[in-house]
């Protein structure tokens, strides 16, 4: 008698109830190699993409597309969502969501802005700058550790933060920032500053994040804060450093933007959080917390400047990109999602057998 | 009932008598505020200004100059910060104008359509009210009693711009050229009307220049972005006409950052960077709303209109002004 296998190569009963091992190597071969051909997907996913909308921009808009001209421009556009990405993910990863980066932003420029126009050094400007995406990060962290719903304390912040930079500006922008071209559209070996700038960042937090007890702990917290907190790891100091790295991303962020159009403004855009949002949901970071990986990130708002660049090369209007954008989130959502669970389910289905048949 | 539970009780009767009572007496003063219905005497000399919102610089400017002008002719100005949000606007604007306090109110509105009771208040009331805007955007044919509309007028700026560009191409590069145009998102106001217009006057300046690229404008560091995307593609643009000054500066930013020149750019707008940069010869032309003027005019015709509110308002446009570097 054989017995009937699934489409996984699961073991089903046969129609008289009994149910026999089946002789499967080559089966759970089948299953382990389709298994981590969809892990690479999930986990690599992102690259895959962005390979295929650059072949086919390149095609398309040819021959200016796939220029290393162009290239730069790519990196350069994506290097200031990058920076904002690169805040909030981390902020995801240890499970917090921080609102009050656009604020944060707006602050750090105004600041900086301020000090430059009352012709303070430029490295004053830049610090202060910094150290107010800190301060309100520690703010934001410590408020929250009190059993304030952290969305709701980094609302609070983004208002004040916003009304301060607006007050501190006088509710006017401020023009003539040419002291921070060096970081702005200056370009080093032919590469823009801001480039420089999102490369080392990233460079820095996948260190952190992956080869430091602190950065594994930090990850740990967003998986699951209860189980870091009992064994014996202070799982509130992470928390704090994750709003920490996320104010300071945005300050960063709001500094390098100021420097490339040569302006502090005072106006928060909320549309920062959303944009890099979307970076982070095509990277696959579980807004879980808990996972996720900073590079996949990086290529993440890559692949939306990508879009970007290639439909307005084309002259596409440009509601398309957004358009497209939304399409290309949902469908990796969605892809995510059904990996995930075709994995579970698999590997569920290869337990179960193991454990009734002994065989697998 | 206990001795303690029957004093809580007569307390809280207490209480709600009294509540009642207030409730009361505030709708009493309430109705006969509104059925009295008559202009008060004398409207106080208060001015309420609710501009969209106070966070983009130019209407944060305008609400600095509302205020220095009609202080030196004695007004007291009240400003409100509605946040790009129409039901707050409303509920503030009428908030104040129950209040008594508000002689006159300028509204820049966020959403013209929602404003119609507010209107119909200030009319009950004999308080004159300036809004921004044509008469059709808020339901209405034509001047009203104690109403006066004060808009810009996009079709005869879209002229301007493209006339501008024409003109700047027929003068740099001989009549030919490869054109990108900025213009404001969907839905922003007067979007169809500047676009057409710009368009039809480029076509009839320099037949030969053709619009080869079209962005989006929101904010400077995008449209920087966008316009070096965009040059990449139709490298040889050597025009940029926006409808915004974002978009006119971030294009500098594109063609700074390209190490190109840029023979023509043209403005819509004219704040105080893209004048100076008329002047320094970076941008061939800016059709610069006159503010200033506007503000003045807006207020003075309040004024007036507080001797009669019940006649007709007028209908203003924004003055605007072609500027170039030879002034």
């Amino acid at each position: 008698m054989t017995l009937p296998t699934g489409t996984s190569g699961t073991v089903v009963p046969s129609s008289d109830g009994a149910a026999e091992p089946h002789p499967a190597p080559a089966a759970h071969e089948r299953d382990s190699a389709s298994v981590r051909w969809l892990i690479f997907v999930r986990d690599r996913g992102i690259f895959v993409l962005w390979i295929l909308l650059l072949l086919l921009f390149s095609v398309w808009a040819a021959p200016y597309f796939a220029q290393v001209k162009n290239a730069i421009l790519i990196a350069n556009a994506a290097s200031l969502t990058a920076i904002f990405a690169a805040g909030v993910a981390v902020g995801i990863i240890c499970g917090v969501l921080d609102l009050s980066i656009p604020g944060v932003a707006a602050l750090a420029s105004c600041v900086c802005g301020l000090l430059l126009h009352h012709h303070q050094p430029v490295w004053m400007g830049l610090l202060l700058g910094l150290l107010i995406g800190v301060v309100v990060g520690l703010v934001n962290g410590l408020i929250s550790l009190r059993g304030f719903n952290p969305i709701i304390v980094t609302i609070g912040t983004l208002s004040i933060t916003s009304a301060v930079a607006a007050i501190i500006a006088g509710g006017y922008t401020i023009p003539g920032l040419t002291q921070l071209k060096f970081m702005g559209t200056r370009r080093y070996d032919g590469v823009p500053a801001p480039v420089w700038i999102a490369a080392a960042l990233f460079v820095i937090l996948t260190v952190f994040l992956t080869q430091t007890r602190e950065g594994i702990r930090l990850m740990a917290v967003g998986g699951n804060a209860e189980a870091v907190r009992r064994s014996g790891i202070h799982s509130n100091r992470y928390k704090v450093v994750g709003f920490v790295i996320s104010s300071f991303c945005a300050a960063l962020a709001g500094l390098v933007t100021t420097a490339l159009v040569t302006e502090a403004s005072p106006a928060a855009s909320p549309g920062v959080i959303f944009t890099a949002l979307t970076a982070v949901a095509l990277a696959g970071v579980s807004l879980g917390g808990g996972r996720g990986s900073l590079p996949r990130v990086a290529v993440g708002a890559l692949v939306l400047a990508t879009i970007s660049n290639g439909l307005t090369i084309k002259g596409i209007d440009p509601y398309w990109g957004t358009g497209v954008t939304g399409v290309l989130l949902l469908g990796s959502l969605s892809l995510e999602r059904w990996i995930s669970m075709t994995v579970s389910n698999r590997l569920i289905a290869t337990a179960q057998a193991s454990v009734h048949t002994g065989t697998r | 009932m206990s001795t303690r539970r029957r004093r809580q009780t007569r307390a809280t009767v207490g209480i709600a008598m009294v509540a009642a009572a207030g409730l009361l007496l505030a709708a009493c003063t309430t109705s006969d505020g509104d059925t009295g219905g008559a202009k008060p005497a004398v409207l106080p000399k208060t001015l309420v200004f609710s501009p969209l919102s106070l966070a983009p610089p130019a209407l944060k400017g305008l609400s600095e100059g509302v205020k220095a002008y009609a202080g030196s002719k004695g007004w007291e100005v009240i400003v409100q910060d509605p946040n790009f949000d129409a039901a707050k606007q409303t509920q503030q604007l009428n908030e104040v104008l129950d209040s008594g306090r508000a002689g006159a109110a300028w509204v820049i509105a966020v959403a013209p359509q929602a404003m119609g009771d507010t209107l119909k208040a200030a009319q009950a009331k004999g308080i004159p009210i300036l809004v921004n805007g044509r008469p059709d955007e808020y339901g209405y044919s034509g001047p009203q009693p104690g109403i006066t509309f004060d808009y810009i007028d996009y079709t005869a700026a879209g002229t301007a711009l493209g006339e501008q560009m024409g003109k700047c191409i027929n003068a740099k590069l001989g009549g030919n050229a490869a054109v990108l145009y900025g213009t404001g998102a969907a839905g922003s106001a007067g979007k169809n009307e500047i676009d057409a217009a710009a368009k039809a006057a480029l076509l009839k300046t320099a037949p030969n220049a053709k619009i080869v690229s079209t962005i989006i404008v929101t904010d400077r560091a995008q449209s920087q972005t966008d316009i070096g995307n965009a040059l990449q593609g139709n490298p040889n643009i050597a025009g940029v006409m926006a409808t915004n000054d974002e978009g006119t500066l971030g294009a500098l930013g594109a063609y700074d950052a390209a190490g190109k020149a840029l023979p023509c750019a043209i403005d819509f707008g004219g704040n105080d960077e893209v004048l100076g940069d008329v002047k320094s010869g970076k941008i061939y032309a800016s059709v610069a709303l006159q503010f200033q003027a506007d503000m003045t005019q807006s207020f003075d015709t309040l004024v007036k209109m507080q001797s009669n509110p019940k006649a007709n308002g007028d209908v203003l446009v924004v003055p605007a002004k072609v500027v170039t570097a030879a002034g």
